[in-house]
């Protein structure tokens, strides 16, 4: 049953555009009618959404990812086409809208509610739970002008997920919090949508949509150009983007050519994982040092740079490339300055890695999948398969000693959130508990495997 | 129209509280909150009746209590007219961003200055009763507010549609206001206008409106014939504002749309 169907959905704006007139010139022109400029916002978009849905918009800015929203909630009417929605309708737009500065937060948490369109009588059953979840039950009487950025945030975004409506519409209001509130937030969509809520999420980013949507579509200049499942839809996204950014440096880097590098490696093509890469790259006229773009399977963003008589090297930072075939692309200046990236092919041998988690696997174990967010990033485990047994592999944990929170996910739940120590600490129990279980151990034990299952102890 | 009566019950609690918020911001940050609002108009009223009796060689106290009963059922007109009219402007980030009906702004604002100006009337209210015993007429006083209320309504929401339009109809809204009151008794009293022109002068309601007022407050011992008057003035006023508000709800029915996509 569909509860959400757009039929032929067009929105024209019409801009005022105000040319730079002298007085005189504004004095003649009185009384003639000021120039419009039409802007067709959206073009005939068809959807459909089914009930109990998390369904994902994807879009670069201006493309009418927020128009679309607009015209679902009914806030603005389409110029033409139809639009069918059934049940009580929350659009989230901003978080905090009309939340003043003088009030209380008690009474903030109030106005921001009754906005929403709660009654009295329904915002005063939902209060505590409100505040409970917004940690923040000692602040209550305090003029929100006391209240950090964050706490603002937190409460706004504990208010707008309480209101109790069948369809939410969710606009880019997820990235707000520290890391830890804003897994209780993710957890609370999880559990909106469990509770068999509509849910429509606008985003520029394809990991919320991918995380969380069943079905989404792309829109581009008020077009829907891809529509479909999820996981289709982000890697298309991610591919149109890559490949504009692509295009555009290629087109950069060919208008000039001025600049004269020579770059070779002094490593073989093929890596063996873990294996550091050595790249040199002589300098001619260059007022900038170059850098080094990896495009590939994995981000690899650590380097050290050394100048050395004229030459630029480049060293992948005790940080071993993960597997996998990789583009390299040499940038200098904001430009690309190589036509064709290097390649480097880094080849499965395991064993001498420092700073990777290997969680040996099979695939009865009740993990599916674990995730690692800390701070900004979110670490995603990436799967191996050898031996028939499924392998965990996290990158990157010498970043977890900086300090911060982390969380880990297995699938769906939270396994343990807090400091990266303990949380890494509770990371190793569990699988160990599991394996013990298992009576993996000894087997464990016999390969190198094993023994180096959590190598980054050392680092303690 | 009876569905709107339901569609404004429905959304009453969203009303209250918005009007209560700008109740509350009005006089948020100042110690004496409220007692500045009322200052301003004392302290105006205070020059005038200094300035006003000397012209006019009349009664200071006498002068005194007949303008306060004037002028301030005036400020409220022209308060509340005004704020409505910027209020959808106003509250555009609200407007712009979440469902709710924009006739909710128009009618908080609309209790919020009711308040204000119930406030202001009960010291007006004290202060007449300390030189002037009331009469029965003051019963008829929530009739007046009602029609005050009314008209106030209506034209908060005939102007609130042409404000995001053409800025200007603040300007002139205030400089039409401001010429107004001198053709309202207010600083003269209605006996000054010779009887002559007096039936031209009542054509302007709000000269009515404002009579209204001064006569609740100020006829201590009111004849059968002034009762009659009175009647008769507070049914036309009454239907004056009716006439009002029909007309400024449906301007504001017709144009509401095109004017939100301007805020």
């Amino acid at each position: 049953m569909s509860v959400i169907e757009l039929k032929d959905v067009w929105k024209i704006y019409s801009m005022e555009r105000e040319k730079a007139l002298t007085l005189k010139e504004k004095f003649v022109n009185i009384g003639k009618k000021r120039r419009r400029e039409e802007i067709i916002a959206l073009k005939g978009v068809n959807l459909n959404i089914e009930k109990g849905e998390c369904f994902g918009i994807l879009g670069k800015n201006g493309s009418g990812k927020t128009t679309l929203l607009k015209i679902i909630a009914g806030i603005l009417k389409p110029n033409k086409g139809n639009v069918k929605v059934e049940g009580k309708i929350v659009p989230i737009l901003t978080l905090g809208l009309g939340l003043q500065r003088e009030l209380t937060a008690r009474e903030n948490v109030y106005l921001y509610a009754s906005i929403l369109g709660l009654s009295k009588k329904e915002i005063d059953e939902r209060y505590e739970k409100i505040v409970n979840f917004s940690e923040l039950e000692k602040m209550m009487n305090v003029k929100l002008k006391d209240f950090s950025d964050g706490m603002v945030m937190r409460l706004s975004f504990s208010v707008a997920f309480h209101v109790d409506a069948d369809i939410i519409l969710i606009d880019e209001v997820l990235a707000v919090g520290d890391a830890a509130f804003q897994i209780k937030c993710l957890e609370k969509i999880r559990e909106l949508k469990k509770e068999g809520k509509t849910i429509v999420m606008v985003s520029h980013s394809p990991d919320d949509i991918r995380r969380f949507c069943d079905r989404a579509l792309i829109l581009d200049r008020g077009e829907v150009i891809f529509f479909g499942e999820a996981r289709k839809v982000c890697e298309k996204y991610e591919e149109m983007i890559e490949s504009e950014r692509l295009k555009r440096w290629n087109e950069e880097a060919e208008k000039e050519n001025k600049i004269k590098f020579d770059a070779f490696f002094e490593y073989p093509y093929v890596l063996k994982k873990g294996e550091k890469c050595k790249i040199t790259v002589k300098i001619r006229d260059v007022s900038q040092l170059p850098n080094l773009f990896f495009e590939g399977r994995n981000k690899v963003r650590v380097f050290s740079k050394k100048v050395e008589n004229e030459r630029v090297i480049f060293q992948t930072d005790s940080l071993p490339l993960p597997e996998g075939e990789y583009n390299i692309w040499i940038e200098c200046n904001g430009k690309f300055i190589t036509k064709k990236p290097f390649k480097v092919v880094v080849k499965n041998s395991r064993g001498s890695n420092e700073n990777m988690i290997y969680i040996p696997l099979n695939s009865k174990l009740p993990f599916d999948g674990l995730t690692l967010v800390f701070g900004q990033t979110v670490e995603k485990e990436y799967e191996e398969y050898e031996n028939g047994k499924t392998l965990f592999v996290f990158e990157n944990l010498e970043n977890l000693t900086n300090g911060g929170n982390a969380c880990l996910f297995n699938g769906d739940k939270i396994i343990a959130v807090g400091k990266k120590e303990d949380v890494l600490e509770k990371l190793k129990e569990e699988v160990w508990q599991y394996l013990a279980i298992k009576h993996f151990k000894d087997i464990l034990a016999k390969t190198e495997m094993g023994r180096s299952l959590i190598r980054y102890e050392g680092n303690y | 129209m009876l569905k709107n009566l339901k569609k404004i019950y429905s959304s009453k609690d969203v009303i209250l509280r918005l009007a209560f918020t700008d109740l509350k911001l009005r006089y948020a940050g100042s110690y004496l909150g409220l007692f500045w609002s009322l200052l301003e108009p004392l302290l105006i009223i205070l020059v005038y009746s200094i300035v006003f009796p000397l012209i006019l060689k009349a009664d200071f106290f006498e002068w005194f209590l007949f303008f306060i009963c004037g002028l301030i059922p005036y400020r409220y007109l022209r308060k509340g007219t005004m704020e409505m009219t910027t209020s959808l402007v106003d509250y555009s980030n609200i407007l712009e961003k979440s469902r709710m009906r924009a006739e909710n702004i128009i009618y908080a604002k609309a209790i919020s200055t009711l308040i204000s100006f119930l406030i202001e009337l009960s010291i007006v209210f004290v202060l007449v009763s300390l030189f002037v015993k009331p009469s029965i007429f003051i019963l008829l006083l929530p009739f007046a507010i009602g029609i005050s209320f009314l008209i106030n309504l209506g034209f908060g929401f005939y102007f609130s549609v042409i404000y995001p339009r053409a800025r200007d109809i603040n300007y002139i809204l205030s400089i039409v206001f401001e010429a107004l009151m001198f053709l309202t008794p207010i600083v003269y009293k209605i006996e000054y206008i010779p009887s002559l022109y007096r039936g031209i002068y009542l054509l302007n309601p709000i000269a009515r409106l404002v009579y209204v007022y001064q006569t609740i407050f100020l006829y201590s011992s009111p004849k059968f014939k002034e009762y009659l008057s009175i009647t008769k003035e507070l049914i036309i006023l009454f239907l004056f504002s009716l006439l009002v508000f029909i007309i400024g709800y449906r301007k504001f029915e017709k144009e509401k749309e095109a004017s939100l996509e301007l805020i």
